[in-house]
C-alpha cells in the first residue's frame, strides 16, 4: 500500500465527524500540568550560567581585541620612537648651533660617514682608528 | 487568510494570529523572554510530560527547550510563530531523548480497518469529557492508551487537539505534510477511541 497516497485520502469530513470529534474534546478537556516555582526558579538559574557565560566570552574577546590593537599601538609608537632616535643618530644638527664649532664637527662627521657608506667601508673600523692611534700616543708618552 | 486580522479560521478551530501571538517578543530581550517563559512552561511541559515515560525526564526536557531557545533568541525571526519554533524544539528534543532510551520513533502503519470507515457517525450523548474524566479508572486507560501510542501519533494529537495547532503549525513543527498530519490526527483519535470505548459503553 502506498503510505502517502493513503494520507491524502484523510479529507476534513472524516476528520470532523462526530466521533473523531468526541475524542478531540476528550483530549482537549485533559487536566493541564503545572510546573513547580523551584522548577523554574531552577531555570533561571541555569538561564543566569548561560549569560554569564556569553558575557565572560564577549568581554574576553573585547579584552584581547584590546590586548592585540594596544600592541599594535606600541609596536608602531617603539618603531616611531627607534626611526627618530636613528635619525637623530645621523641628524643632530637642528639640535646644535649652526653656527659653533660643534655643528661643523658633527657636519664633517656625517659628510665623512656618507662618503664611506658610497664607497661600501665600514664605519666602524674608520672610527676606531683615531682612538688606536691616540692609545698608540698615550703609550709613547707613558 | 488576513494575518493582520485578530483570528483566523482553520479546519474547525479559530487561531491567534502570528502577530498577536508574538506581540511580547522582543528578540534579545530578557524581559520579553521571561513572559514568554510564563506564557508557554505549561503548554510545552504538558505536551512533553505525555511524550516521554517520566515526569523527571519531562521536567528537564522542559528546561532545554527553553535553554535552546534563550540560546538562539538573539537570532529568532519575530515574523515566525514563536509557538510552532518551541514545540518544534521540544518535539525534538523528545525524538532525541527516545532515540538514546534506545526505543527510537515507532513505525506507524497508516492502514485503515475496514471497520474504522464503515462506522456509523450518529452523536453519543455517553461521551461527556468532563464526566468521563472525573472517573480515575478512565483517566488511567486514556494516560495509557496516549502512553501506548507512537510517537508519531501522539505528538499530531497533542499538539492538534490539546494545543489548538492548526495542521499547518504541526506540520512545520515536525516537519511533515499537512496530508500526513491529517492522516495521523485520524488514526490517533481512532486508536484512542477503541482504546476507551468499553469503558464509555459500560
Amino acid at each position: 500500500m502506498n503510505l502517502f497516497k493513503k494520507e491524502e485520502l484523510i479529507d476534513e469530513s472524516k476528520l470532523n465527524s462526530a466521533s473523531q470529534m468526541r475524542v478531540a474534546s476528550l483530549i482537549k478537556s485533559m487536566p493541564e500540568e503545572d510546573l513547580s516555582l523551584s522548577w523554574r526558579s531552577e531555570l533561571n538559574v541555569k538561564l543566569m550560567e548561560i549569560q554569564n557565560a556569553k558575557s565572560k566570552r564577549k568581554s574576553t574577546k573585547r579584552f584581547f581585541a584590546f590586548g592585540s590593537s594596544l600592541s599594535a599601538a606600541v609596536a608602531v609608537a617603539g618603531y616611531a620612537l627607534f626611526m627618530s632616535n636613528a635619525n637623530s643618530i645621523v641628524a643632530p644638527v637642528g639640535k646644535i648651533d649652526s653656527s659653533g664649532f660643534a655643528f661643523e664637527l658633527v657636519r664633517t662627521h656625517q659628510e665623512s660617514l656618507v662618503a664611506l657608506s658610497v664607497s661600501g667601508t665600514s664605519s666602524a673600523a674608520r672610527e676606531s682608528a683615531p682612538a688606536d692611534e691616540l692609545m698608540d700616543g698615550q703609550d709613547e708618552l707613558l | 487568510m488576513n494575518a493582520n486580522v485578530g483570528t483566523w479560521k482553520i479546519g474547525t478551530r479559530t487561531m491567534q494570529t502570528r502577530s498577536e501571538e508574538n506581540e511580547f517578543i522582543k528578540p534579545g530581550s530578557a524581559e520579553s523572554f521571561s513572559k514568554m517563559i510564563d506564557t508557554y512552561q505549561n503548554r510545552v511541559f504538558g505536551f512533553v510530560r505525555r511524550m516521554v515515560p517520566t515526569g523527571e525526564d519531562a521536567e528537564d526536557i522542559t528546561q532545554e527547550v527553553f535553554i535552546r531557545a534563550f540560546q538562539s533568541f538573539d537570532r529568532y525571526d519575530a515574523r515566525a510563530s514563536v509557538r510552532t519554533w518551541l514545540f518544534r524544539i521540544a518535539y525534538n528534543l523528545c525524538v532525541d531523548r527516545a532515540r538514546k532510551s534506545n526505543r527510537g520513533l515507532q513505525q506507524v502503519s497508516l492502514q485503515i480497518s475496514p471497520d474504522i470507515e464503515e462506522e456509523i457517525d450518529v452523536p453519543d450523548t455517553r461521551w461527556q469529557p468532563d464526566a468521563l474524566l472525573e472517573d480515575a479508572e478512565f483517566r488511567g486507560r486514556l494516560d495509557k492508551a496516549i502512553g501506548l501510542m507512537s510517537e508519531k501519533l501522539r505528538s499530531v494529537l497533542l499538539l492538534h487537539d490539546k494545543e489548538d495547532m492548526s495542521y499547518e503549525e504541526i506540520a512545520i513543527s515536525l516537519s511533515i505534510p499537512i496530508g500526513t498530519v491529517k492522516s495521523r490526527l485520524f488514526l490517533a483519535r481512532t486508536q484512542l477511541q477503541n482504546a476507551v470505548k468499553d469503558l464509555v459503553e459500560n
